[in-house]
């Protein structure tokens, strides 16, 4: 039995990344895959604030739909999606900075980043082993 | 960023000079995308208590186990299950019947002289119920007017090492908690099944959630516009703001004491202070929009510093990944 009949939907390969609109680069609308208003909304603050953009917005046109669209329009000569590549660059130093933060000041978290390190590399070393192994037993 | 506060499961922190955009995706991920590890599927062999398989199974699939999602692959739809994504546990109990409660309980202390040739040859037959009848025999301590309830608790869930588990995992898995009851069962009643757990985020379903709660708020600011004297101050300390003022000497003639903000964080920006005409003049409380108090409390696998930067990680790989289609598509053109 299982516990939990509903999944999460998931969109195919072809949905991840679409660039939707026609006319100058500086305007276009990209619908992002399996994505939803994490993603958007912290996107379109970050877009926002970039002076080559002149308007960002996102929208979640279905709710059960995993897709989150989200309009770029910039000045020239920015191309939309130089924008949004800029505004996923500058989210991620974001994160980068925090996490830096984070592990200056707790040091559980550069801990237990070790211990998970140690404990997968000891995990592929056992695969490693299996594999040699193996190998003795082919020979044989 | 600054820790305020940090304890076994829960962590309180600053976030300074970022957006709400941000906050809200890092308490977005935290509830509902850092992955972990939940029972999913749960095979029923049999089950004569008065739960039913489907409230039971629900029941099991909530039990928080304390293992690393990290270090399990994820299974999608199709996929078999293998030792690198599933856990199984299984689930044996039987409550004894009252006679057998009986005869084993006189065998437990010695004194079997009571008991029949056909009683003692059944006993000796059965000497797996051992276990749970004392278990039922601690239980009947515990729940003084039910004596033959036998309760199943979490802890009874046996792990059954598959594959390599057994040297990946040299201490064993167990739930976060050993004492969720699971089902109660009366004497004749058994439960017997084999669950198995596998890796899934808070998306598919909030069981998967390993946090319990993950919020923020906005640092108030507290502000002393005009001096306040006496009654007021001992009014404003006392009712309105507990823990948020301190009451100091006025160093003003004429004047016995005044206030201070002490303490901010534990402002709530109730106006009950308005009441008083000369407070509500006095006093400003103002939000500060890119001050967030960050409050994570976690289920139990992790520390709440770890979810957080799993949380972090989970965003940069997001940001990663549209990056990088975002690179492909340049490059179509």
């Amino acid at each position: 039995m299982s516990v939990n009949e509903v999944r999460v939907k998931r969109v195919d390969d072809s949905k991840k990344f679409q660039v939707k609109g026609t006319g100058p680069e500086s305007n276009r609308t990209f619908a992002i895959g399996n994505e939803d208003h994490t993603l958007g909304n912290a996107l379109r603050h970050i877009l926002i604030q970039n002076s080559k953009v002149e308007f960002a917005g996102y929208s979640v046109p279905h709710p059960s739909e995993p897709i989150v669209h989200i309009r770029v329009q910039t000045h020239q000569p920015t191309t939309a999606l130089q924008a949004l590549q800029e505004s996923c660059e500058t989210l991620n130093s974001q994160c980068e900075y925090v996490l830096q933060q984070l592990e200056e000041k707790l040091p559980e978290v550069t801990a237990d980043s070790i211990a998970l390190q140690a404990k997968l590399a000891e995990m592929l070393e056992d695969d490693e082993e299996e594999g040699d192994e193996e190998d003795v037993c082919m020979e044989e | 960023m600054n820790v305020i506060e940090n304890k076994d499961n829960d962590l309180v922190f600053e976030l300074i000079g970022c957006d709400a955009s941000f906050a809200n995706a890092l308490r977005r991920i935290l509830l509902s995308e850092v992955p972990t590890v939940a029972i999913e599927n749960v095979y029923m062999w049999n089950n004569t208590s008065i739960i039913h398989d489907e409230v039971l199974s629900h029941r099991l699939g909530l039990i928080p186990i304390n293992v690393d999602a990290r270090l399990f692959d994820p299974i999608e739809d199709g996929d078999d299950t293998t030792d690198q994504n599933t856990l199984v546990f299984q689930l044996q109990v039987k409550c004894p019947s009252r006679r057998q409660a009986a005869a084993k309980a006189k065998k437990a202390t010695g004194d079997d002289s009571a008991l029949t040739e056909t009683e003692k040859s059944v006993l000796e037959n059965t000497e797996l119920d051992h276990a749970a009848f004392m278990a039922a025999k601690k239980e009947a301590i515990q729940t003084p007017g039910r004596p033959y309830t036998l309760h199943l608790y979490s802890r009874d869930l046996v792990w059954v090492p598959q594959g390599d588990q057994e040297r990946r995992f040299p201490n064993g898995i167990r739930p976060v908690h050993d004492d969720i009851l699971i089902a109660k069962l009366r004497p004749g009643q058994e439960i017997e099944l084999e669950a198995h757990a596998m890796y899934g985020i808070g998306q598919d379903h909030a069981k998967y959630s390993p946090v319990a709660t993950a919020s923020y708020r906005l640092y108030i600011n507290v502000e002393i516009v005009e001096p306040i004297y006496d009654e007021d101050a001992e009014e404003l300390a006392h009712l309105y703001e507990p823990g948020v003022f301190e009451i100091i000497p006025a160093g003003v003639p004429g004047k016995r004491i005044t206030v201070k903000v002490a303490n901010p964080y534990a402002c709530t920006m109730s106006r009950n202070y308005m009441r008083n005409p000369k407070l509500a003049k006095a006093i400003k409380m103002t939000r500060i929009p890119n001050h967030f108090i960050f409050s994570v409390e976690s289920v139990g696998m992790h520390k709440p510093a770890v979810l957080v930067a799993e949380a972090l990680k989970v965003l940069q790989k997001k940001c990663k990944d549209l990056i990088e289609v975002t690179k492909q598509q340049q490059e179509a053109f």
